[in-house]
């Protein structure tokens, strides 16, 4: 079988597991930042800041850990609701088409991730597949600058392998955190990018020891024919784009069925 | 504006790994996201899940409910294949139908046609993937 030629930044993704990848067009991050900022403000004594200092600010409204996780169930439906799998897919599509192929599958509800600073209730080191599968492109988008303790670290995809060589071995979970955290890479994701990775590819992040709030949305995309895990097709994904020869066959075996 | 009522039909087939009152209420929660509540349930038997006997024949009676909440998508696929022309026939009867577990609703013969890509993806995914090593083996025999 032969490769197909390699262009930046699917080189680094290539060869790394993931990459740091710029917006070919920045509106539609625009806009679902500017969604998420219209719901959270409604969710607060709002002082009149500009989006970015506002969100960067957002430790300043001080919300009961349970008010703050109904605002991140209402900020999920109201991304979901204007369609954020889209927007972020043609935000970045010239990457994506190029990892998956032009019949693409997304997740149907995005995920926010908030973390202000001093919050120890951060994500523990992991990789998403398996469960799910690693016939998977998770795409990671701040709406904020991310850097140091902000951001997230990752490990590359031989650093990875050999972290799972350890839970398969039997290390233990705590050995193959250290391993992760020790070798992990800081990343900075300057707004207007995204951290794009492979699902297998080990990450998690710090406490937040900066003065600033993170705010990450992330959502996966996948070629829809090919291998799901435990998150299959219509129940975690929907089909966002179809190939025209997918199409064209489609439409001949919707005639089978009568 | 007066409650929708929808029939449930948990899936017989997967009552093992979902128990019955487990997929009570995931349906229950599907038919309050639509704006109604269950009025009736019930299940096919073990011989009809392919051919959907038991609920077709209550839609006969044609009961003045608004639609039906299935467990999931999977309750209509058969070898691979979506069971489109059943589908087709219970909503072109006037009834919504909805699939809890995939929140997925379907009102009108033109949503099902919209929806055709995703069930013919869904019951393709389904009949190849029921066998897990066969992806891997048809990758090792192309390379």
């Amino acid at each position: 079988m032969r490769a197909l030629p390699l262009v930046a930044p699917i080189t680094a993704f290539a060869e790394q597991g993931y990459a740091v990848v710029a917006a070919d067009d920045r509106a539609p991050l625009d806009e679902l930042r500017a969604a998420v900022f219209e719901c959270v403000k409604e969710a607060v004594p709002y002082g009149g800041e500009p989006v970015v200092d506002f969100l960067n600010g957002f430790a300043s409204y001080d919300l009961a850990p349970t008010a703050f996780n109904d605002l991140r169930l209402r900020v999920v439906e109201h991304l979901t609701e204007r369609d954020a799998s889209r927007r972020i897919y043609d935000a970045f599509r010239s990457t994506l088409s190029l990892l998956i192929g032009p019949d693409v599958a997304a997740q149907k509800i995005a995920n926010i991730v908030v973390q202000r600073p001093g919050d120890a209730d951060q994500v523990p080191v992991h990789r998403d597949a398996p469960s799910n599968s690693h016939f998977e492109a998770v795409v990671w988008v701040p709406l904020v600058d991310c850097y140091d303790s902000k951001s997230m670290y990752a490990c590359d995809r031989e650093r990875s392998a050999e972290g799972v060589a350890m839970l398969r071995d039997g290390s233990g979970f705590a050995r193959f955190a250290e391993f992760i955290e020790q070798h992990g890479h800081d990343l900075n994701v300057p707004y207007g990018s995204a951290f794009i990775f492979a699902a297998g590819i080990a990450h998690g992040c710090k406490v937040n020891v900066t003065d600033e709030t993170r705010w990450a949305v992330n959502v996966r995309y996948k070629n829809v024919f090919s291998p799901y895990g435990n998150k299959g097709l219509a129940e975690f994904f929907r089909v966002l784009e179809l190939s025209p020869l997918s199409q064209v066959a489609l439409d001949f075996e919707r005639q089978e069925f009568g | 504006m007066s409650e929708r009522r929808f029939y449930s039909v948990p899936d017989t087939r997967c009552v093992r790994m979902v128990p019955q009152p487990v997929q009570h209420v995931v349906i229950a929660d599907a038919a309050r996201r639509a704006g109604g509540a269950i009025v009736f349930y019930t299940m096919e038997d073990h011989y009809t899940t392919s051919t959907h006997e038991v609920v077709l024949k209550k839609l006969e009676e044609q009961p003045s409910i608004d639609g039906i909440v299935f467990f999931r998508l999977a309750q209509f696929f058969h070898d691979g294949r979506p069971q489109f022309r059943i589908l087709r026939q219970i909503v072109a009867a006037g009834y919504v139908v909805i699939f809890a577990r995939e929140r997925l609703v379907i009102a009108t013969e033109a949503e099902l046609e919209g929806a055709f890509p995703l069930l013919f993806a869904c019951g393709y995914l389904e009949g190849r993937d029921a066998d897990r090593g066969a992806f891997a083996k048809l990758i090792s025999a192309a390379l």
